[in-house]
């Protein structure tokens, strides 16, 4: 029987004919008879029919709810769309055509053609008949019925028609009838999108960057307007065929504020986040202007490389574009250049902070690359995205250095060892050797690229260090014990420690070096000779020193300059001599800290004597030469320290032109360049403290088409808005205490317009609102000192209000502002005093005391000062005793230091007020009389000489205001005062 | 056949495709009628109250349109089930916020928008409902012991033997009759969502369906 079936099952084709209803009716016949009793066949049909290819939709086959819908619903979808704007009428809307050829009418505009269709609706080619000129009609498609969208679509686009640019296509008119869809008349630009020239091999790059700049500077405007567009994508970008100028448009997703995730969620929804920032993603209600510079940049990437930075199903691509970094376009087209690449992939760092500021710094910067300038964008931020990519695949993260290579040197060659290594998974020494030199490479460029120190680059800086940090954590985990591994592993642990130190501070730091010091210190007791091993443990040692003396361990710091110089003293190798050069500038460093400026004069002296012989010697030392600068500068300073000034002077003079001479032989450098203006600001500040006003004034206006020239160059740096800021300050100064009111109040303007630009920009830079606080200070003292008291006034309000915020930002900030807050209540309550306003005087005071008042004198005096005038009356005996022991505590050791002349003047007013009381108080002797009276009158021509050197009055409106003072008539007599009123005149 | 080159374009085209083509009327007709209580029993099943589930249901719609005329839906890009689904979670969420203020906020919304290939509840809806549906609609196209045979073998697990015995029909029929209604069933959800998991060439396509169709459009 079985063979039998054997024999007479059809075959497996014949099966699939029955299926199909393809057999004859007598085949079937056979087949279908013989099924019936065959198990072997109905098996076989069994699997024939059991649809694996349903089976998702299969498992649940019988439970599913039949409710339906009401049936209103269907009609009304079927109808809405029908008679609304649905697929079938898309220009159902329009009006009987007037004219033959035309598609129909809206409004006033004769509809020619459908330009396209897009999200929010259709554009038509529209003529307009009033104004005889083709127009672009943008019909929008809220859905029906639906009010509120409307009303939004209109405000946008009144929103957008304010803005005018070349590079944005202009709105005309807004139309919003009932009875019709609402649409905007826009400028009709003839030719096509951007993306269509994508598809073209013969646009070069840099018509694509032309485009880019014209587009960013389109998009400053609409910033400016305080619009972003959020949806910057090829199709949106035209290219007028005419002028082949690019135009913006579709700001359909801009809006000046509200509810921007609803717009995300749309464009989302569209399924196009291919060109939408993270931030737009994952915190629609952050996004600024820099996600629009991502949006072009991403835009700029297709145009270059042919494929947009990301691609994939919605899902897929929204995670790309939160998590994973494009590759770099060099890697898709090696024509592509470098600073093209760089500026490309800063556009698209997934922080908004990484990026360009803003469109128009991204302009700039295609600007400088099309003019063949260097371009201020840093390769090395990507740099940072390879490893940030590493981080993100634990599996290979060990071999993260290798990855990092192959980003570094951008070949293929790297990316080929790479993969292989990747393959492998194999960590071979020379592997590690690789990690380490990788790591090594990379820290040394980040924390020696002065630049990477600067505004903007700071955050990136810190956050390289970040990355860096656990993969050589990785690397020092274990001490291996072979041994060339062991110096490998102390190295890293070295270098983790300098990361350390500058991210988390050199507490954090010294644990790590502590580690490693047993282990160096026995390499070299084993193997004293090796040079190696001694100058590692010197390096190492050093930057304990260097930790300690940052958290102000001075004692520590010292013992470990003495092991070092043990270390070293006997060696005469240069590169030993250099270490030891090193040293001494370091612990020059720790005495002038502490003040001691005889002992850190001794080490500068040394580091100074023994880098100049090496620069003779051994010119290849490059560093050589920048430690007998840098010494030479340290010189001046303890000379400064120590009341040498004159010495000081010259070396100073010698130090700038140290600094000069390695400036003109490493021109690319600009380290030397600003050391040499920090030297020169330095020696500035002594010509000012020696009242050389004309010299300083005239170095100044040397220095500043430098500074002029390096901000251009460097327009982000803070340490150079900060000379900038300190050059004009100080020269306004300068020109302040010279009697120079209106060129003293050019200096301030500028030095305060900078400061306050770049503190706007860079909020969390401490040192530049502690300058420009300096600076608005000063300006204001001017103004004060100047009369003019209104001004001042104003000033003084303002600067009590930037006071108060820098103390919230700045913790331990308190005391210093507390000063600052005094001296200006009290320089206001003198103006308000002067301006005839006591009653406001007397609060400000009031507040001051209440302040417990770091001049409790000055503050008194100012207040009875303040009380007599107002009440017009002499003073009762018991107010009097009062005034002297105010100038007693005055006397007593008030120091005044470097206050507004305003504030010496009071004082020298106090003090020759107390002598007319003095010689009015019966209850004092003679003798006691005449002695506190001629120590008054000598404290206050003290004073009075003070603010006079402050430059207070000008000469003639000195003389008029000494004349005018009632209180200071006592020191007419005297033949100081006759000499000091002759010198006036 | 090849002669005119639409009918090319129109051999196999998708209801989604021809949604796209301003002219083809019937298809927005199909796509309502499948779509609109698929979607409303989504919503009744969240809860929703008819008037509600009917409000969400016909804004979901309206998007599609939109959306779908726009080429905003790109199959390349991604299953239309699971775009479909991320349109009628944005619009149920925003209900929710219409009516709980501050139950569900944005960007909780957002971040599980990426999460939607894993949304096993929808899939499992989507996958039933039209299912259920497709069956109805197909349900007509054939004798009524065609359609028993199928149902019972494939909908109540009964084995062909024992179908056949019930509806005294060759064995052989039964598993004919299984096979070409899932043939067809196929051939309607492909049509209906371009979807079909673990899709096996379809043998017999020669045939013209265009009959069906027109069929399908206007009931």
């Amino acid at each position: 029987m079985i063979p039998m079936k054997e024999l007479s099952c059809p075959p497996h084709k014949t099966l699939e004919s029955l299926l199909a209803a393809t057999l004859s009716d007598e085949q079937q016949t056979i087949v279908t008879s013989h099924i019936e009793d065959c198990q072997a066949c109905q098996a076989r049909l069994e699997s024939l029919t059991g649809d694996q290819s349903l089976h998702s939709f299969s498992h649940d086959k019988k439970t599913s709810s039949t409710e339906a819908p009401p049936p209103w619903l269907l009609s009304q979808l079927l109808k809405s769309t029908h008679e609304g704007y649905g697929a079938d009428e898309v220009l159902s809307f329009l009006k009987p055509a007037l004219q033959e050829g035309d598609l129909g009418q809206l409004g006033a505009y004769r509809i020619k053609r459908v330009l396209g269709r897009g999200g929010m609706g259709v554009v038509l080619l529209g003529y307009d008949t009033m104004l005889k000129r083709l127009v672009a009609l943008k019909v929008l498609w809220p859905p029906p019925g639906d009010l509120s969208s409307r009303s939004r679509v209109i405000r946008e686009a009144q929103a957008v028609a304010s803005i005018h640019h070349d590079h944005v296509v202009g709105i005309y008119a807004v139309q919003n009838e009932p009875g019709e869809p609402p649409y905007l008349a826009m400028e009709y630009v003839p030719g096509k999108t951007l993306k269509e020239y994508f598809k073209q091999q013969d646009v070069a790059v840099s018509q694509y960057l032309n485009w880019c700049i014209e587009i960013a500077e389109g998009l400053s405007a609409a910033h400016a307007a305080g619009l972003i567009h959020r949806d910057i994508k090829p199709t949106n970008i035209l290219i007028d065929e005419n002028t082949q100028k690019a135009k913006l448009t579709d700001f359909g997703l801009a809006r000046a504020s509200e509810n921007q995730t609803d717009q995300t969620r749309q464009v989302l929804l569209a399924g196009t986040p291919a060109y939408m920032s993270p931030e737009q993603i994952q915190h629609p209600e952050l996004v600024d202007q820099r996600s629009d510079v991502y949006g072009l940049g991403a835009t700029l990437y297709e145009a270059i490389t042919g494929t947009p930075p990301h691609r994939g199903p919605v899902e897929e691509l929204i995670r790309q574009v939160v998590d994973i970094e494009p590759i770099p376009p060099r890697r898709l087209n090696l024509s592509i250049p470098v600073d093209v690449e760089t500026i490309c992939m800063k556009c698209l760092a997934k922080e908004p902070s990484q990026r360009y500021a803003s469109t128009s710094h991204l302009a700039d910067d295609v600007r400088r690359y099309l003019d063949g300038q260097p371009i201020l964008a840093r390769p090395l931020s990507w740099l940072e995205r390879s490893i940030k990519a590493i981080i993100r695949r634990p599996l290979i993260s060990a071999l993260g250095a290798l990855l990092l290579i192959s980003f570094v040197a951008g070949t293929l060659v790297s990316l080929y060892y790479w993969r292989r290594a990747e393959q492998n998974l194999i960590i071979a020494n020379e592997k590690i050797d690789t990690a380490f030199l990788t790591i090594d490479r990379f820290c040394l460029r980040v924390s020696e690229d002065r630049l990477l120190s600067e505004a903007g680059m700071l955050p990136l800086r810190q956050e390289l260090l970040q990355i860096a940090i656990p993969e050589l954590q990785k690397l020092s985990l274990d001490r291996p014990s072979d041994p060339k591994l062991h110096e490998k592993w102390i190295k890293s642990t070295y270098l983790l420690a300098k990361l350390k130190h500058d991210i988390e501070g050199p507490a954090q730091a010294l644990p790590l070096l502590q580690s490693v010091m047993p282990d160096l210190r026995e390499r070299h007791h084993l193997r004293p000779g090796s040079d190696a091993d001694r100058r590692l443990l010197a390096d190492v040692l050093m930057y304990e020193g260097i930790c300690r003396e940052n958290m102000r361990h001075f004692s520590q710091a010292d013992m470990i300059w003495k092991e070092i110089e043990q270390l070293l003293l006997d060696q005469q190798a240069p590169e030993d001599q250099l270490i030891l050069a090193r040293l001494y500038v370091n612990w020059n460093k720790t005495w002038a800290d502490q003040g001691n400026y005889h002992r850190s004069d001794q080490y500068a002296k040394k580091a100074q004597s023994i880098s100049k012989v090496l620069t003779v010697s051994h010119q290849e030392l490059n560093e050589a030469r920048y430690i007998l600068a840098a010494s030479t500068g340290n010189i001046a300073h303890g000379q400064v320290g120590m009341g040498q000034l004159i010495e000081a002077e010259k070396s100073y003079h010698q130090a700038i032109a140290l600094w000069q001479e390695i400036t003109r032989d490493e021109p690319k450098q600009v380290m030397p360049e600003i050391e040499k203006l920090r030297t020169q600001i330095n020696l500035i500040d002594l010509l000012l403290a020696s009242s050389r006003y004309d010299e300083v004034s005239k170095l100044v206006a040397n220095e500043l088409p430098a500074i002029d020239r390096l901000i251009r160059k460097y327009p982000q740096s803070i340490t150079l808005t900060r000379f900038y800021g300190t050059l004009h300050i100080d020269a306004g100064y300068a020109f302040h205490l010279n009697g120079k009111a209106a060129e003293a109040e050019r200096h301030y303007q500028l030095a305060v317009a900078r400061l306050n630009d770049c503190h706007t920009e860079n909020p969390n830079e401490i040192p530049i609102h502690y300058d420009l606080i300096r600076a608005r200070l000063l300006q204001a003292y001017q103004c004060q000192d100047a009369r003019q008291l209104d001004k001042a006034i104003a000033s003084w309000e303002e600067i009590l209000s930037m006071l108060h915020d820098y103390v919230g930002e700045v913790p331990g900030a308190e005391q210093e502002m507390k000063l600052y807050r005094q001296a200006v209540l009290m320089c206001r309550a003198m103006a308000k005093e002067e301006l005839g306003q006591p009653a406001s005087a007397k609060v400000d005071i009031q507040s001051v005391l209440h302040d417990e008042p770091n001049y409790p004198g000055l503050c008194h005096i100012t207040q009875l000062l303040v009380e007599e005038r107002s009440t017009g009356q002499d003073q009762t005996t018991e107010m009097m005793k009062h005034y002297r022991k105010m100038i007693e505590e005055c006397l007593a050791g008030e120091k005044l230091g470097p206050s507004p002349a305003t504030l010496y003047y009071l004082a020298a007013n106090g003090a020759a007020r107390s002598v007319m009381i003095i010689a009015k108080d019966s209850s004092l002797k003679l003798a006691e009389a005449q002695q506190l009276s001629e120590q008054y009158r000598s404290a206050a021509l003290r004073w009075l000489q003070a603010a006079r050197s402050y430059g207070y009055f000008a000469a003639k409106e000195r003389r008029e205001a000494l004349a005018k003072n009632p209180s200071l008539s006592a020191l007419h007599q005297t033949p100081e005062w006759k000499a000091l009123l002759s010198e006036l005149k | 056949m090849i002669d005119d080159p639409s009918s090319l374009l129109h051999t196999h085209p998708s209801l989604l495709l021809r949604l796209r083509d301003a002219r083809d009327a019937g298809a927005w007709v199909l796509f309502v009628e499948v779509y609109t209580p698929l979607i409303y029993r989504y919503c009744r099943k969240h809860q929703l109250q008819e008037a509600d589930a009917a409000e969400v249901a016909q804004e979901v719609l309206l998007q599609v349109n939109r959306s779908i005329t726009a080429f905003e839906y790109q199959p390349e890009r991604g299953r239309f089930r699971d775009w479909l689904g991320s349109v009628v979670r944005s619009k149920l969420s925003r209900f929710f916020r219409r009516v709980r203020p501050g139950t569900t906020d944005d960007t909780q919304l957002l971040a599980n928008l990426p999460a939607a290939q894993g949304d096993a509840d929808w899939a499992d809806h989507f996958n039933n409902d039209l299912l259920q549906t497709t069956l109805t609609r197909i349900q007509g196209e054939f004798e009524e012991h065609t359609w028993q045979a199928f149902t019972q073998t494939w909908r109540e697990n009964l084995s062909a033997a024992e179908t056949a015995r019930l509806l005294s029909m060759p064995v052989a029929m039964v598993y004919v009759a299984k096979s070409r209604v899932l043939k067809r069933l196929r051939e309607e959800i492909l049509h209906l969502a371009e979807d079909i998991p673990h899709l096996t060439p379809l043998q017999n396509t020669g045939q013209d369906d265009s009959n069906e169709r027109a069929e399908l459009s206007t009931s």
